[in-house]
């Protein structure tokens, strides 16, 4: 291997990844090589600073149930869809029967307004109790699923819709229950980025 | 605590609770690694999503060949390409080809050094390489591959790897030492 070739490998014997022939080759390169040695200490410093800066954090929490809520969309489909493996009369009706018992299902969730985490894997957009306000709220990236659910329960909301990518959701409060207190109650709390009223106001 | 492949195998059978233990344990280095990619937070989540999609629907096809983070971040460029791609098609451009615009060599290696040090400096720079290029420089310094490992996740030869870190690195020294240039030189 000559020394071009043992420069190239200069990254990976400072991440500690060689085997041991390749970096036997860089230790008997940088013994004689000046500039090796120099860019060896250059690439362990960038290593040290690249490690120590963690720029963005993953939205775990929200993130998992946003993914909950595509497999149970994805799996409902699904079941929708499979053909029966015999033609019969009744799978038409049964499919209706479904689509139907699913739908009802939607909808004592949501009148219930008891648990989030289910509606919200029930991925429906369109269910409204009347005389209600919705509320768009951006969730922190590191906001925990627990916490959210005191703090919907707190204000006596509903969650109708998300999180999106952005940790976004729609929370339904009932207009007798809505005023300016909960939007405090909102703006105040540790998990929540923003929060504005989408309508109903 | 289960490892990787016993987490997979309880994946695969439709254990959600396993899928939550592996996105828990998985989910920052996908999401560090798409958002180095794309550059945009919502991006990265939703190939953070695609990705524990498709682990969701294929964990029994992983096979042991490599190791299961490898494997991984293999499915999140993949998944970060096909976004790169679509949007590419929506803008007219495509940045995974972007050819780097400076990449002549003229640097002192102390300043360099030292400009290394600044965390701003790095970011910036970093910033400022193609995504192919910045794939590469992450993989190495922050997850910490091999360039054999590199070239499996980004399906690459490991030649290609090498040449792909030596523009990264010319551009890097050159960025840095025009910051450096542009401050306050510090003496210890």
């Amino acid at each position: 291997m000559n020394d071009e070739d043992v420069k190239t490998l200069l990254p990976w014997y400072v991440n500690g990844t060689l085997d041991e022939q390749e970096k036997l080759a860089v230790e008997a390169y940088l013994e004689h090589s000046q500039e090796g040695r120099d860019e060896v200490k250059w690439l362990q410093n960038l290593q040290a600073t690249m490690q120590t800066e963690s720029e963005v954090t993953a939205p775990t929490e929200l993130g998992f149930r946003r993914l909950q809520k595509a497999i149970a969309a994805e799996e409902q489909v699904t079941q929708l869809q499979t053909p029966s493996k015999q033609d019969n009369w009744w799978k038409p009706a049964f499919a209706v029967a479904a689509t139907l018992i699913i739908s009802l299902q939607i909808g004592i969730v949501s009148n219930t307004g008891k648990d989030p985490a289910t509606e919200l894997l029930s991925g429906n957009d369109t269910v409204m109790m009347s005389e209600q306000v919705i509320i768009q709220v951006q969730f922190k990236a590191d906001a925990q699923w627990q916490d959210i659910n005191n703090l919907v329960n707190a204000i006596d909301g509903q969650i109708i819709s998300g999180p999106s990518a952005i940790g976004l959701c729609k929370i339904a409060i009932d207009k007798t229950v809505y005023s300016q207190s909960v939007m405090d109650q909102l703006q105040s709390s540790a998990i929540v980025e923003e929060s504005a009223v989408e309508s109903g106001e | 605590m289960d490892d990787d492949k016993q987490l997979l195998d309880r994946i695969a059978a439709g254990d959600q609770k396993a899928l939550e233990a592996f996105y828990q344990r998985h989910s920052n280095a996908v999401y560090q690694f798409a958002y180095k990619t794309l550059n945009n937070g919502v991006d990265a989540s939703e190939v953070l999503n695609d990705v524990m999609m498709e682990i969701w629907k294929k964990a029994g096809t992983y096979q042991g060949k490599s190791a299961v983070k490898t494997w991984l971040l293999s499915i999140t460029h993949n998944k970060a390409v096909d976004a790169v791609r679509k949007k590419a098609r929506h803008d007219g451009n495509d940045s995974m080809e972007q050819e780097p615009a400076d990449d002549s060599d003229s640097c002192d290696m102390t300043q360099l050094t030292m400009s290394a040090e600044n965390a701003s400096n790095v970011k910036h720079c970093i910033g400022k390489l193609s995504d192919s290029h910045r794939q590469v420089v992450y993989l190495t310094f922050f997850e910490g591959l091999s360039y054999t490992d590199i070239s499996g996740v980004l399906e690459i030869p490991s030649g290609t790897v090498k040449t792909r870190m030596l523009h990264a690195k010319k551009q890097l020294m050159n960025c840095l030492s025009r910051l450096f240039g542009d401050s306050e030189p510090q003496f210890t």
